[in-house]
């Protein structure tokens, strides 16, 4: 087992039972998971065919994929005959050595940003900061986690573990005025706040949606309006997209944006959905003068190449943290990445190499409810299956795990064996067991009793009941 | 890194997984047909103020522009506002109180170009003028909306916007109800970043 899997497991771990331990935020996460879900489902009831539009959001995303660089290349060349202008970045280095650059040339001294897991993905706002440019997060909850140096709990909700009290502290070291602890008042301290900063940013980033590639257009999907002034009172506006964020045309858009406002908010549609194709056409016109979008590969054209392909329909909706039994228990920071839930243990083990994150296709009960919920219908229980299968075959589980599993795999082959291994496991594990369960094993056992509720061999097995009953009748 | 060997890395991850990667010529028919609501004006009518009532924005139907013009007098006499922005619409009585200066405005007024009924959706676009700052930058916002404009759901407007796709604008923004957060607490609060008053006048003859 590489040391870098160690460290990270060991983090994902600890993280684990902070949250486990943390009666408060157990509560917040299971209130707003419960809320977001059932918001979500009223809104898919609503519409009588719901299975149909995300049949057809499936669809058209596997057809993109398939056609990735054909619909690439028209999007590149739409935008640019549009006026605006494309950087092609291979890797999360090259994104943010333009980003800098292009914030040089433009003698930015302040960056407002809205809501973008690229952006964190890459690492954008630490490159941003070493070059001497402050970049400021203006989606609410995004800005609140930046004061807090904390990761987005939740790839909507980024700041959704938050109380309250938490909150108000935060803002209180930006401002001596008194901010009672009520949403609205924080809500509208923080629009001042960033209203400022709006007015006086050189340059505005946002992320992508979607892209349409017969038309050069980039669509942004939003509820404060962040993402509008970001794109609209900066003279440069630069686009963070993904490789896979295309649509062929805008009548794709239509399953799009039918599903994803639905599948993330139970909303029929965001506050704001922009369609926005180059920057301002005259000086009659407001939004930026310059319009750059940067198309970041990070990983992820390799994956095209796998069986692994359809993880990147995902249209970010979050459905799959709404309703994943694991991620109402060990939250957000667990992942120890930017995408949790179900959908960032099967991206970041294949973005970021599997020999770091090997822990993360292990943090699924494979119930399948992320899968009933995909708003592209992707397999997610099948993914995280194939990474384990991954993990064990490049021996990234560790010895005494492998040991342990493969003596199982022998004894459950031979019943002989096993009724011998039952009849000795009953008296030899009885020091370890409290009410009923194994709590702290031994070799093996120890890993994985630390995580789980092993229960005790009973004192009667199966059998032995069958047969007893068999007799008496 | 360059364009071409850019796109060379996708296309040859992809010809391991389909031989016929690179051609599209086939795009595939994407909704389900079935429209949500029947087409009759009146019907469209009662679900976009229907909608309009849930996201909690003030929505009149009046029968012509001057009967909304005088509902926004009416409004600007109510209320403490004293500056408006509206780039496109304009009439004696609110002259005096524009104000070219967006920032500082107190209600913006904008011409909407397309209306979804399905989900109460308002579009406007940039093609004549400062709309992304109008509709967005002060703390209330008004549209006057011609009947005519509004279409049962967000397919038939993008229909629309294919067919004048030449002269496609350089910016198209659909607004739902007024500028909303749950980032604190998962409670719903209004005008985060953009106004939280929105009024809409739906003008029948238009």
């Amino acid at each position: 087992m590489a040391a870098l899997a160690k460290l990270q497991r060991a983090a994902h771990l600890a993280e684990i039972e902070r949250t486990l331990g943390d009666p408060v935020l157990q509560q917040t996460i299971r209130t707003r998971q419960d809320n977001r879900r059932c918001l979500q489902q009223q809104a898919a009831a609503e519409l009588p065919d719901w299975q149909a539009w995300k049949e057809a959001v499936a669809s058209l995303r596997s057809h993109t994929l398939t056609h990735l660089d054909a619909y690439l290349e028209e999007f590149a060349d739409n935008l640019e005959r549009r006026g605006g202008q494309i950087f092609f970045a291979a890797d999360a280095a090259e994104a943010c050595d333009y980003v800098v650059r292009l914030a040089h040339a433009k003698e930015a001294s302040l960056i407002v940003k809205a809501k973008s897991m690229l952006s964190e993905e890459i690492c954008l706002n630490p490159a941003l900061a070493a070059a001497g440019v402050q970049a400021i997060e203006t989606d609410l909850g995004e800005f609140i986690i930046q004061l807090a140096h904390e990761r987005p709990f939740h790839i909507l909700g980024p700041a959704s573990h938050k109380t309250l009290e938490q909150i108000c502290e935060l803002f209180r070291e930006l401002t001596p005025e008194y901010l009672p602890p009520e949403p609205q008042a924080l809500a509208a301290f923080a629009r001042r706040y960033l209203r400022e900063k709006f007015l006086s940013a050189e340059i505005g980033i946002t992320g992508c949606n979607f892209a349409v590639a017969s038309e050069g257009a980039i669509v942004l999907v939003t509820n404060e309006g962040n993402g509008r002034l970001c794109s609209t009172l900066p003279p440069t506006h630069v686009v963070l997209m993904g490789i896979e964020r295309l649509v062929p045309d805008l009548s794709g858009l239509d399953p799009l944006l039918t599903v994803l406002p639905r599948s993330a908010n139970g909303l029929r549609a965001t506050t704001y959905m922009q369609i926005i194709s180059g920057p301002r056409r005259s000086d009659r016109e407001d939004g930026p003068r310059e319009l750059h979008v940067v198309i970041v590969d990070n990983g992820r054209s390799h994956i095209l190449g796998t069986s692994y392909r359809p993880i990147l329909h995902c249209i970010r909706c979050g459905a799959c943290l709404d309703n994943c039994p694991v991620y109402r228990n060990i939250g957000g920071h667990a992942y120890g990445a930017v995408y949790s839930g179900p959908i960032g243990a099967v991206l970041t083990p294949l973005l970021e190499g599997i020999d770091s994150s090997a822990h993360l296709p292990f943090a699924s009960s494979l119930c399948g409810a992320c899968n009933d919920v995909c708003s592209a219908r992707i397999p997610l229980t099948d993914l995280l299956l194939d990474l384990r299968r991954d993990v064990v075959a490049q021996r990234l589980s560790g010895r005494g795990w492998e040991l342990g599993m493969r003596s199982f795999a022998e004894i459950t082959r031979h019943p002989d064996l096993w009724r011998a291994a039952v009849r000795l496991a009953r008296l030899a594990l009885k020091p370890w067991v409290r009410e009923g369960f194994i709590r702290r094993g031994l070799g093996p056992l120890r890993r994985w009793t630390a995580g789980r509720d092993f229960p005790a061999v009973p004192p009667k097995s199966f059998r032995a009941l069958w047969r007893r009953d068999a007799d008496a009748s | 890194m360059e364009r071409r060997a850019f796109v060379k890395r996708i296309r040859d991850e992809l010809a391991g997984g389909d031989p016929d990667g690179s051609t599209c010529e086939a795009r595939p028919c994407v909704a389900p047909a079935a429209p949500l609501y029947g087409r009759s004006v009146e019907e469209l009518q009662t679900v976009f103020l229907a909608r309009q009532e849930e996201l909690g924005v003030e929505a009149t139907a009046v029968a012509t522009r001057r009967q909304a013009q005088t509902a926004v007098g009416q409004l600007l006499d109510e209320r403490p506002w004293s500056l408006v922005c509206s780039p496109d619409l304009s009439w004696p009585s609110i002259e005096e109180r524009r104000t070219e200066h967006t920032a500082a405005a107190d209600f913006g007024l904008v011409q909407a170009r397309w209306a979804i009924a399905e989900s109460g959706t308002i579009a406007v676009d940039t093609a004549d003028g400062e709309h992304r700052a109008t509709s967005l930058l002060p703390p209330a916002v008004g549209f006057f909306l011609p009947l005519s404009r509004l279409v049962p759901r967000l397919g038939d407007l993008l229909e629309k916007l294919v067919e004048t796709r030449d002269s496609l604008p350089a910016c198209i923004t659909m607004i739902t109800g007024p500028s909303a957060s749950a980032d604190i607490v998962g409670v719903r609060v209004v005008g985060v970043h953009g106004p939280g008053e929105v009024h809409v006048w739906l003008i029948e003859d238009e």
